[in-house]
Formats: structure tokens, sequence, C-alpha cells
């Protein structure tokens, strides 16, 4: 069983993405953070605990409270005190190069996706870290 | 004779005959001869010439003896000069007896003199004649003796004309060498006239000048050989003038005039005449330069002259040159336009030029410091200064100041230019403000950006991947379900669209109207709009708009803004505290500052400063937080040349602060 983490603001994405996931042939349980904020907070007291960590998170960008880059720079502070290897994938509708530059300075971040993602995308990402996991 | 001779003795003319016979002077064997004559005539074996001199008897020529001096003198009275001394056996004389001539060897035993006095009455010694045995003179013998005597003054008055005339011989022929060698030298010509002006004496260089030879030209009038005949009157006149007045008032001034050579060519002379008169006649001595080549120079050196200056005051740059000593040797006319400005400064310095223009000596003070600095340094210096002109406008000159040296080293001039830098100062400025317009318009531009690429687009990709779910499902449950959800996903796509071509609209709507609005009134409407809300949380809103109750805005505009910020602050109100707004004008200048302020939730600034006015931000999870309304409340300010920014703590609350620029005329 995967566990994903999707951390976007946007209710009609996530309830797709969840809609894509559940056609894939892999079980996974998947969970929502509305913003940055909630899904630090939660990853800060769950880093020791393996079993609470998620495989693969999906990180909008533009979110409200706590946007994705602010959410970075917290996640790269935390990231060396988890306790599992965790693929962190940009998903956001922008389609700016600058915005895709800005993240690779970020070692976390696996890819850059732009919406909207489709099954064959998320069964790729779903394999290659069934592989480096 | 003693008072004669007294007079005599003080006369100049003694010492030069004293020098007939000089004192100290060896044996003159000129008078051996006279001597042998002498000694012959009246029988003795010795003769001599003697002079006396402080108690010593000196022999200046003597025969039969061999002696030159003793320290012995007879002993007379000055009245007894004239006449002879006679002393027939020197040992029966009581004083001749002592002396050495007598007492020892060739022991004289008779001793005769007869003074040598000049027909003027000067003693200059004694003819004597001297025996070995007592004896006497006849008058025979002492009148020959006499003429002895008068032929060896005659003798030595001949001797000494003669070597002063040697010596005046020599005198003249060297003095005619040296006008000889001068005149023929000399590298002006020389001519010299009678006073008639006929030529007498004509050089070798006037020769060469005038292309005429001496015997040529001796015996012609001056004028009438080297002066064009349309200047020889005038000449003639002036000769005629010197002719009569005395030699000393005439100065020899220098005039130019035209020469004439023998081949009638002319050509440019300076001629000065000399009037002289030797031995009681009257002669012209004329001096000409050939100064053809001078005229030409001093020609050539007015055409570069006028040359350069030409260039200096027509330069629109301003040149001013000074000395060593930091005064004004030259100014250009664009440097100080009024030519009285311009004279008077030459040879003074700023200080002295402020003062005489009224000005402030600080001017002079940084001038004097930029001076020292390139005097110091050695090195050009460049500064801006701004001074107001005539009319009070401020202009702004670029000046440089660099130091010249000359071979030696020493520092000789100092340069300064000045350019009107003015017009490029202000296109200086205008650039700054196009760059500035420029940057605001690209942040604007990458700010549609990122509109389009978030607001837009997020919306279109939910709807993209919704159609593909309900086309691909089969379940008409399902189907519902997800058209359900398209709606939401469709109104936020039409209200960011309509948001962002308001506030295009806005940007864009240069001609919307500005009025009078008073702030109470609209701030009415804004409460009357959020009346529910304000009721429910009980909130309380403040007011105190004494600097300014009036904004000069677009009333939509400020409606707007007003209705924003207000809703804002209940929003985002903190749970369980009684709202508070409150609501202030400040003037500071030309504009009102208004401020929102309140005890809200408050907003993390360190994280959200950059996207605060950004479209579709929003700081807080609040259920009706869409994003929009800072955005439009910046532009509805920034459109009008305003500006907004915020101060907030956490926690604490919020302020909002608006300038509404240019509001002068009407805020009270």
């Amino acid at each position: 069983v995967k566990k994903i983490f999707l951390i976007d603001d946007d209710p009609v994405f996530v309830y797709l993405t969840r809609k894509i996931i559940g056609r894939t042939q892999y079980s996974c349980e998947i969970s929502e953070f509305p913003d940055g904020e909630l899904a630090i907070e939660y990853l800060t007291d769950a880093c020791g605990k393996i079993e609470l960590l998620p495989d693969i998170i999906f990180l909008d960008l533009s979110m409200p409270v706590m946007d994705g880059w602010e959410f970075l720079k917290q996640y790269s502070e935390i990231r060396p005190r988890l306790k599992k290897d965790i693929c962190l994938f940009i998903v956001s509708s922008s389609i700016s190069p600058q915005e895709v530059e800005r993240s690779k300075t970020f070692r976390a971040v696996s890819d850059f996706l732009v919406k909207p993602l489709g099954k064959a995308k998320i069964v790729d990402i779903i394999n290659s870290c069934e592989e480096t996991g | 004779m003693a008072p004669a001779l007294t007079f005599l003795n003080k006369d100049p003319e003694k010492s030069q005959i004293s020098s007939w016979l000089p004192s100290g002077q060896p044996l003159e064997k000129d008078f051996d001869q006279l001597l042998l004559l002498a000694s012959q005539i009246c029988d003795t074996s010795i003769a001599a010439i003697t002079q006396v001199s402080k108690g010593h008897t000196f022999f200046k020529a003597i025969h039969g003896w061999d002696c030159q001096e003793i320290g012995w003198a007879p002993e007379k009275d000055e009245s007894t000069n004239e006449a002879i001394l006679l002393i027939k056996d020197t040992l029966l004389d009581k004083h001749f007896s002592c002396h050495p001539l007598v007492k020892g060897e060739p022991n004289i035993r008779f001793y005769a003199e007869i003074p040598l006095v000049t027909d003027t009455g000067i003693l200059l010694g004694h003819l004597c004649v001297m025996d070995k045995k007592p004896g006497s003179l006849t008058d025979l013998q002492v009148s020959t003796l006499r003429t002895l005597a008068k032929s060896i003054l005659c003798f030595l008055s001949l001797k000494s004309q003669l070597k002063e005339f040697k010596k005046n011989d020599d005198l003249a022929v060297r003095n005619e060498e040296l006008m000889e060698t001068i005149f023929h030298d000399a590298i002006d010509g020389v001519i010299v006239s009678d006073e008639n002006g006929i030529i007498l004496k004509w050089n070798p260089k006037a020769e060469e000048m005038f292309g005429w030879r001496a015997i040529e030209v001796i015996g012609k009038p001056f004028y009438d050989t080297v002066i064009p005949g349309r200047h020889q009157a005038a000449i003639h006149s002036l000769l005629i003038k010197y002719q009569k007045d005395n030699e000393e008032h005439i100065t020899g001034n220098a005039v130019e005039i035209h020469g004439r050579r023998k081949d009638h060519t002319e050509f440019n002379i300076e001629l000065s005449i000399s009037p002289a008169t030797i031995r009681q006649g009257r002669y012209f001595i004329f001096f000409v330069s050939d100064i053809t080549d001078r005229k030409l120079t001093a020609e050539k050196l007015d055409k570069q002259k006028v040359f350069y200056e030409n260039i200096l005051n027509k330069l629109p740059t301003d040149v001013a040159v000074f000395d060593g000593g930091h005064r004004y040797l030259f100014v250009n006319p664009a440097a100080i336009s009024k030519e009285e400005y311009r004279e008077f400064i030459i040879g003074k310095d700023d200080y002295e030029y402020v003062k005489y223009r009224n000005r402030e000596i600080a001017v002079a003070d940084v001038r004097r410091a930029r001076f020292l600095e390139v005097k110091n340094s050695g090195k050009e210096v460049r500064w801006e200064d701004s001074l107001p002109d005539p009319d009070g406008n401020i202009i702004t000159h670029l000046r440089r100041m660099y130091p010249v040296y000359d071979d030696n080293g020493d520092l000789t001039l100092v340069i300064g230019f000045g350019i009107d830098i003015t017009d490029r100062k202000l296109m200086e400025e205008k650039q700054t403000a196009y760059v500035k317009q420029v940057s605001v318009q690209n942040t604007q531009l990458i700010d549609f950006c990122s509109i389009v690429s978030h607001n837009l687009r997020a919306p279109l990709v939910n709807i993209s991947m919704l159609v593909d779910f309900i086309e691909s499902s089969e379940d008409p449950d399902e189907q519902k379900l997800l058209i359900s959800k398209l709606r939401p996903v469709i109104d936020n796509l039409h209200d960011t669209f309509n948001e962002l071509v308001e506030s295009i609209q806005i940007r864009r709507n240069l001609e919307i109207k500005s009025e009078d609005v008073c702030l109470n009134d609209c701030i009415k409407r804004t409460v009357d709009g959020l009346q529910t809300e304000i009721t429910k949380l009980d909130a309380c809103l403040e007011m105190d708009f004494n600097e300014g109750s009036v904004i000069r805005y677009p009333p939509q505009y400020l409606n707007s803004i007003i209705h924003n910020l207000v809703s804002n602050s209940l929003k985002y109100h903190q749970p369980g505290r009684k709202p508070v707004i409150v609501m202030k004008t400040r003037k500071v200048n030309d504009s009102v500052i208004l401020s929102v302020s309140d005890n809200g939730l408050g907003i993390d600034l360190v994280k959200h400063k950059e996207n605060f006015f950004k479209i579709g931000k929003v700081f807080h999870r609040h259920p009706n937080a869409k994003g929009f309304g800072l955005f439009m409340t910046k532009t509805q300010v920034e459109a009008m040349g305003g500006k907004i920014w915020v101060e907030s703590v956490p926690g604490n609350g919020t302020v909002f602060y608006i300038e509404f620029t240019n509001q002068k005329r009407k805020a009270s």
C-alpha cells in the first residue's frame, strides 16, 4: 500500500486526482492537506514514525496561508530527520519557466509536473518510486 | 711767497706737475748729460738732482758719485726756495758739517743748489753741485746753473706732455677703431648725414638693405635716397624740426615707415633719428632696421590670435584660464556672456568676482577648493555644480579643471572647462522616471502572466479534467456528480476573468473623472452594505478625518477601496475579540494618507510580503477568502498615482495605508 499526500487547496483537483489514482492497479492510501502549513505541521510531528510518513507527495504551489515555496523551505529543514525517503513532486497549473527553474534549487523536489495529471503519468510516478523505494 | 706757495700747493695742478719727477722712481738716465754739463760749468766733481721729502734727500739723478738716498735734509726756510744755497766750506757750516756725505765718503766740502721751480711756482727739487774741496761759484756760473735748471724743467715738462699726448693718441685710435667696427658690423643700417640730411656715411648693412653702395649715395639727401616719395616731405620736415630743437629734447623714438631700395621696391623699416652735435657741427644719425619679417610675423600672429579667439569665443563650452594663483587670465563669452563682467574678472579671483556679482561666497569656496585640489594633486578634477541663472532656473554644469606645466615642471596655467548639462540632467531624470515606469509595467506584466498561469489556467485544467471524466463515465449518477462540480469551477473562472478585465479597464481608463468625495458618505455606504456582519460581530468603527474629510477621487474607486478594507477587517477578525476598526486621515504635503487599522488576525508579512497585493492570494483559511480584494484595491490606488502599503503583527491586527496624491486644492 502506497501512502500519497496531496497538498493542494483546489478541492476539484484533489477529487479528480483521487479518482485517477483509484483507477490504477495500485492500492493507495491518500491524505489531503489544503495548505502547506497543515502539511508541514503533520510531517514535523510524524518525522520519526515511519508508518505515518508518505511515499509520495504531490505539492501545489499556489495555496493560501502557506504556499508551496514556503512549504519547500521548511520541508528541506525537517527532511534530514524524516525516517523515510519521500518522492516529492510539484504539481502546478503554472507553466512559468521561472517557477520550474526555482523548483530545481530544492534538492527535495523530484520533478515539476504541470496540471492536468493523467493516469499514465501517475502510474509512471508510482512505479519509479517503487524502484527507488 | 709763502702764501702763494700754500695756495699753489692746494692746486690740483700740482700733483700733475709733481708727476714730472715722480718720487720713489729710479734715477733718471735722461739727465746724465745735463748733470755732466753742470759739473763742468761749476768745475765740481759731482752734480745731482735731488728731492727732499720727510727729512730724507733723494737723488733722482747724479753724476760723479753713486747714491740714491740719505737720511738727511738741508734745514731751510721755505722762503729760500728760489734762492741759491751756496756752502763754500761744509766743515765751516754748522748744519752741513753733519751731512753724511760730508762726514763720510766722498767727504763733500763744497755744496751749492738751485731750486727747480715751475712757472707756476711749484718746487720739484734742486739742482746741486758738490766738490771734495772748498770752492765758490761766479755769477756767470750761477746764472748758467739757473739756465740749466730751467732747461731741466723744460725738459721735464716736454717729457710729461709727450707722455700725455701718446696716451691720448692711443685712446683716439682705439675709439676710432671701435666706432668703425660698430659702424661696419652693426646689424642695423647706420647712416650719418649733415644737418641738411646730406649723406656722409653709409654702412655695409645699409648697402645690403637698400642696394646702394656707399659711394653711390654719399653726398645725396637721405630722404631722397631711401624714403618713398609720399613720406619724403614728412621726414624732411622732421629733420627741419630737429635742426631747430635742442638735442636734449629729442628722444630717440622710432617710426615704422616704408623704405625704398635702389630698385624702387619698398619694404618695412623701423627708422630712428638721432641728431648729434660733434665739434660744433650738427649731424643726424639714422638707424634703420628691416622689419619685413617682424611685420610678417606680427601679421601671422594677429591672424592666429583672431583664429583662436574666434574658436574660443564661439565655443559653446565655458572656458576659463587661471594663473598659478587662481586669478583669471581668460574667460570666453560662453562662461561669462556680459563683456563688462568678462573684462572685470581678468586678473581677479573668484572671491572678488562673487563680491562684484553679489553672489554667495560659498561658490568661490567650492571653486577655490577644486583649484587647490588640481594644484596639489597635479591631476584633472571633475565635478558638477548647479547655480541659478539670472531668470532663476537652475543650470547644472559639468566642470573639468586641469593643470598645465612648462618644460621645467612648474605650474603655469590651470584651464577650466564647463559644459552645460542641464538638458542632460533633465533627460536623465526623465529617463529614470521612464525606467521606473517601465519597471512598474514589467512587474505588472509578470503579475499578469502569473495571473494567467495560476488563476485562469487552474480552473481550465479542472474543467478539462472533469469533461474527460464525464465523457469516459458510463454511470449516470457519477456523471451528474461530475457535472455538479463543473459549476463552481466555471463560476470561479468567470469571477477571475471579470476581475482581470476590470483591473485592466482601471489601468487603461485614464479619463476617469475625479470628484470631491466626502469620506463620511463613503463610509456610510460601506456600513450599510456590511450591516449584517457589523451587527453580528458587534464591530465598532471609529473615524478621525480632521486632517482631510474630502478626497478628490473617482467615487466608485474610493467606495470600492473602503468597502474592501473594511470588509477584510471584519472577515479576518480575531475570534472572541470585538472588532475595532479605526480610520484616520493625515495631511502630508499635497497628499492625504488614509489609514485603516483593525485588531484582527494580522498577517505574517515576512512570509507574504511578495504576494500581498496579488490576485488570488489568500492568507487565511477562511471560506470566503478569494484573493480578489487587495489586488483590486491596489489597482484602484495605483491607477490614480497613489500608493498602498501595510503594517501588521500576527495576532494583533493590521493597518493599511493609502496615499491619495494631488489633494492640495480641496483637502481641508
